[in-house]
Formats: C-alpha cells, structure tokens, sequence
C-alpha cells in the first residue's frame, strides 16, 4: 500500500472544508449583548442590545411608574416616580452583568453577554 | 502447526495489547492543553489497532480497542473510559473496512487520517450526548479534525514505516 | 496489501457472532446512557425583588419546576414572619416590642449564633444595635447624619449581652431592640439550602442581594466586585457547595460636607466602621455565619479578623482602600484578580 494516494488528497480537503463549516457560526455571533427585564418576577422582556438600531423606550407599566430606553449596546432607567430615584442615578447599562433595579415599582434590569467571566457577583 | 500459529497469534496480540495500552497511557500523561478539550490525545496507540485491523482477524483489532477502554476507565475513570471506547471503536471498524479489502483507495496517511478522524467524531458525539448539548461540537470541532488530521498523518506514516518490522515480527 | 499469515485465529469461529453480539451491547449501553442525559436536569432561572433587594436563582432539577415559586413564597414569609423589625407580625418585630417573647427555634438558634460571633468579635458585631441604625436609617426615607449626642445615647442600649435565651422562650432588656439585617440575607440562603435538599434538586446559584448559595456538586465561578460600585468583578473564584457573603462600603451611603457614610455600623462606636477596607468577601459553610462574619471582619480590619476566621473555619477576601488584596490561606492561590488596578499582596 502507498504512503499517500489521489484520494489522501481529497480526504484532508474534506476535512478541511468541515472545519470550515463548523466554524461559521462562531463568526455570526460575536459579542451579544443581552438585557433581561423583569417586572415583579416576571421574566417580560428579553432584549438583544447589540441588534438595537434605533433608540426606543418603553413603560413598564407599573406603581410607582417607571420608563426604560434602550439603545444600540446599552439600557437605562430613563425616568421613575419612585422616592429614591436609584435606579436612574444607576445610569446606562453597557456591559455584562451589570444590573439596574427600581425596587419601589419592583423593575430589575440586568444585562447579561454571549461570554461571561463568571455566573454570578457576590456584592 | 495450528498450534505454533495460535502460540504466536497470542504473543503477538499480547505484544500489540501491551503496546496499545502502553502508548494510551504514556498519552494520558500528558497535560490537558488549553483549547482541546480534555483528553484530546495524539492516538499513537491506533498504530497498534491499525496493524491489527489489517494483518490480523477483525476481533482482535476490536478486543484490543476494548481493552484500551477497560484500561482508561480503571486508570482514569467512568468518563474516559466511555470517550476511549466511543472513539475507539469507530475507529477500529474504518480501519478494518479500509485495510481490510484487496484493492485500496487510500494511502496508508489517508487511512490514518480517517481513523483518527472517526476516533475524534466519536468522542466528540460522546461527549455532547454527556453534556447535553450539541454547542461542543463547534467550540471543539474544528481544533479537533485539524488535530486529527495532523495525528492521522503522522500515525499513518509511522505504520508504513513499521509495517515491514512488524510483518517480520509476526513470522 | 495485508499478510494474513495468522488470519487463521483463535476467535475466527466466534468473531462475526462475537462483533455483532458486542455492537449491540455498545448500542443499548449508549441508549442507555444518552436518554438519562437527555432528560437530564432542567434549568431555570428567576430574578424578583425581596427583603429590600434583588434576588436571582439559578437552579438545576429533574423534576420539580415549582421550585423557584417555593423559593420565592419562603423568602416572602421569611421577611414577614421572621425577620423584618419593621412589622409587627414578623417575630423580630414582637420580640422588639414585648422584649420577652416566645419564639421559634429559628429565631431562637439565629440569636444564639449572633451572640456567639458577637463574643468573638469583642461586640464589633452586635444584632443589638436596632437603636443606632435606626438613627442613621441607611436606605430609609429618614436617612441622615445623627448627632454627637442622639449617638451616644442611642450607642449606650446596645448590649448583646441582654440577649437571653432560654430553649424558645428569648428576652431582651428594655433598652435593647434587634436589627437582623447584617444577617438577614444569609440566613435566608441557609433556608434556601433546605428547601433545595427537600427537592433533590441537583445544583443550583441562588444571590440574595449579593449573598450567594452555592448548590450541588458543581463548581460556579464567582466574580467578586469591584468596590467603586459599578457591579462589575474585579477578581474571580472557582466555588462550590458553600455560601459566600460580601460587606462593603459601596452598597448603602450617603455622602455629607465631603464626607461618605457607609451603612455598615461599628457597634462599639455607633459610626460607619472604618479599618481601612472596601470590602471583605467570607466564604464559609453557614449563610448566616458568612453574613455576620463579613459584617464582623469588615467592621474589626484585617488583622484582627484572621483569628475570628479561623474558629468558624471561614476563609476571606479583603480588599483595602488602597486597592490592594489580601486572602486567606485556603483561598489565596485560587483568587484570581481580572482587574489590575488591584494588587495582590501575600
């Protein structure tokens, strides 16, 4: 039997080609970054930032009221009615595991990315 | 003389059993590389598999397969034991199918390559169906083949080289 | 081109028949296997408001989905019944009010722990200490700055001493009032741990208010934050099946004529504590002794911690104003700084 035939040839070019193929979804991917708005519990809007092409807010619909902006890559309290005001001095949301909460009208923001350095921040 | 036959089947197989268990076990020596996943393996140990699938009967390729199984899951647990035998045997049943007709279409660096490919599929399939999820099969995938082709040549070259020995040995 | 010199085997009666028989004991095993990983545990991830903060649960189980709602109804009973000295119906609450109540062997035991680190720390940590935050009301809509003279006098009713517990039968001396709240948050998490046991759930991260619970046998990476406040880690560490409690000068402040208020109040003097630290992080087998041991360690500085953590076998991070790290012994090669504004010092 020879050390390498025609078909020797072939075999590598599929597997190269394979490897190609597998490797396209890791191009379409890229850094997501992926906002969770929970109301009261409720898991009730999941937003991926990074497809954000125009500016938009939205009410949460709840007492004390409370008004979210996102943008392309970031999100934000951008009004509430409750006393303290913490959650909009919390300012924008842009990066993974950052979170912004209007407890007053029970309003969780958080921000979670396609990778994370680690599952959860001990505070 | 069926006799002397037999004596010498079981010293070979014995010889290519020590040398299999051997080499895998030389591997797992090595440390995890960063990048591969765990228990990713040069695979030189298919050098002894490969002989035997071509040279010998197919059960003795496949027993020796299964004993680099049992010897990986006493060594170094339940897990490597199932990765060692999945990649294993798919990998010892392409290299009976490819070595084992009379007219071949592949070189022996093609052949080496498809084994250690199948080796790879077969423990990458494995381990997605431990983990649950299919997502190792493109964060692992492409290292993998590239990897398997690099090892496919370089076992498949070595057997060439050592066939005429190991042919003589057998006599 | 094979040589078959020795294709006349032992095994070539048996070896079709052996090779199929083998394959498909390979196949069933492989089914076998594979449907108990597919149906393998399911995970679900809940995030709501409690107890004045944000709670997330992150839980693995086979079969009992209504798990996160258990969660969430003890936590709210938890508050209600147990904890808040702000309601009349909590035990906390009574106990507060009567100073002498009957009360569960929950709280009961919680008290006993309390004086216990309470000892240990020389009344750096004091669960007595209700009169003098709630002069300060960090958090509260009377939130200020008390005076010299409203600190002293409220600073003189702290005595954990007066805690007196008598199986479940707990009394307090008339000037002494509770405040659970350095304590509150792990002890939820250690609740949380029981009811995760009673569901045989297989792993689960549970973060209330930054006071995580870490479940089963799997390892969860933790980020520790950065002090300055924007929730983002500074350093990481690979944990599992323990508890793990932050106390730091970022979560709860105001700042007056220059000056910053943190909510974390030095028994001993009825002020913010200052031993020159940002944060300290305690890992230990107890939420509530995680808790409290923060709490303690923080308010007491760096050295005089260590041999507070020893007896509770805790292991800490303690991260100082001057952005430098110090670890303990059991955690020192595993805490990794991402961040390299900090440094770590042996």
């Amino acid at each position: 039997m020879k050390l390498l035939k025609k078909n020797d040839i072939l075999v590598i070019s599929a597997v190269l080609i394979l490897c190609l193929v597998l490797l396209i979804p890791s191009f379409k991917k890229s850094d997501r970054l992926i906002a969770t708005v929970t109301v009261d519990g409720v898991q009730t809007y999941v937003i991926d930032l990074s497809s954000v092409e125009k500016a938009y807010s939205f009410d949460t619909n709840t007492t004390p009221k409370a008004e979210i902006t996102v943008e392309k890559n970031a999100i934000y309290f951008s009004y509430a009615d409750c006393p303290d005001k913490l959650c909009v001095n919390t300012g924008k949301l842009t990066k993974n595991g950052q979170t912004a909460a209007c407890l007053p009208a029970k309003v969780v923001v958080s921000l979670k990315s396609a990778k994370s350095d680690f599952d959860v921040l001990t505070y | 003389m069926k006799n002397k036959n037999i004596t010498k089947k079981i010293a070979l197989i014995g010889v290519m059993g020590a040398l299999a268990v051997g080499l895998s076990y030389l591997e797992s020596l090595i440390p995890a590389f960063p990048g591969f996943p765990p228990g990713a393996k040069p695979g030189l140990s298919n050098i002894a598999t490969m002989f035997l699938a071509s040279s010998c009967g197919i059960a003795d390729a496949f027993f020796i397969t299964i004993l680099k199984g049992i010897f990986a899951g006493i060594t170094r647990g339940f897990t490597a034991m199932l990765m060692s035998l999945s990649g294993g045997i798919l990998s010892t049943a392409m290299a009976c199918i490819l070595l084992r007709g009379k007219k071949s279409n592949f070189g022996y660096i093609g052949v080496g390559i498809i084994c250690a490919v199948c080796h790879n599929i077969g423990q990458l399939i494995t381990a997605c169906i431990l983990s649950g999820t299919w997502s190792l099969v493109f964060g692992y995938g492409p290292l993998l083949l590239i990897f398997a082709m690099l090892t496919g040549f370089i076992t498949g070259s070595i057997l060439k080289l050592v066939m005429p020995a190991l042919k003589r040995f057998s006599n | 081109m094979q040589v078959n010199i020795l294709s006349d085997n032992l095994f070539s009666k048996v070896n079709i028949k052996s090779v199929i028989a083998f394959s498909l004991c390979a196949v069933i095993a492989f089914g076998v296997v594979a449907y108990d990983c597919f149906f393998a545990a399911k995970e679900s991830n809940k995030s709501f408001v409690a107890m004045g903060t944000v709670i997330t649960s992150s839980i693995w189980t086979k079969n009992n989905p209504e798990i996160q709602q258990q969660i969430n109804d003890e936590i709210n009973a938890l508050e209600k019944s147990l904890l808040s000295k702000n309601v009349d119906t909590s035990e906390v609450g009574r106990l507060n009010k009567e100073k002498s109540a009957s009360v569960s062997e929950d709280l009961a035991d919680i008290l006993l722990d309390c004086k216990e680190v309470s000892k240990d720390s020389n009344g750096a940590f004091d669960v007595t200490i209700c009169p003098v935050s709630t002069l300060w009301d960090f958090g509260g809509e009377n939130q200020r700055l008390p005076s010299e003279n409203e600190i002293e006098a409220a600073l003189s009713k702290i005595n954990y001493e007066s805690i007196n517990v008598k199986g479940t039968n707990v009394t307090i001396g008339n000037e002494q009032s509770i405040d659970l709240g350095a304590v509150g948050k792990g002890y939820t998490c250690d609740k949380i741990k029981a009811l995760l046991e009673e569901c045989r759930a297989q792993k689960a991260i549970i973060s209330v208010g930054g006071s995580l619970l870490l479940y089963g046998n799997h390892k969860f990476t933790i980020g520790v934050a950065n002090p300055s406040g924007n929730k983002l880690a500074m350093g990481t560490i690979d944990l599992k099946d323990c508890f793990i409690s932050t106390s730091g000068d970022y979560e709860k402040y105001f700042e007056q004529d220059g000056k910053k208020y943190h909510h974390i109040l030095d028994a001993r003097t009825g002020y913010p504590a200052d031993g020159y630290l940002s944060s300290v992080t305690v890992i230990c087998d107890s939420g509530l002794l995680s808790d409290a041991l923060s709490t303690a360690c923080f308010i007491m500085g760096y050295n005089e911690s260590l041999d507070l953590l020893k007896k509770y076998d805790a292991e800490a991070i303690f991260i100082f104003k001057d952005k430098t790290v110090k670890c303990t012994d059991g955690v020192a090669d595993k805490f990794k700084i991402t961040n390299n504004t900090f440094k770590m010092e042996k």
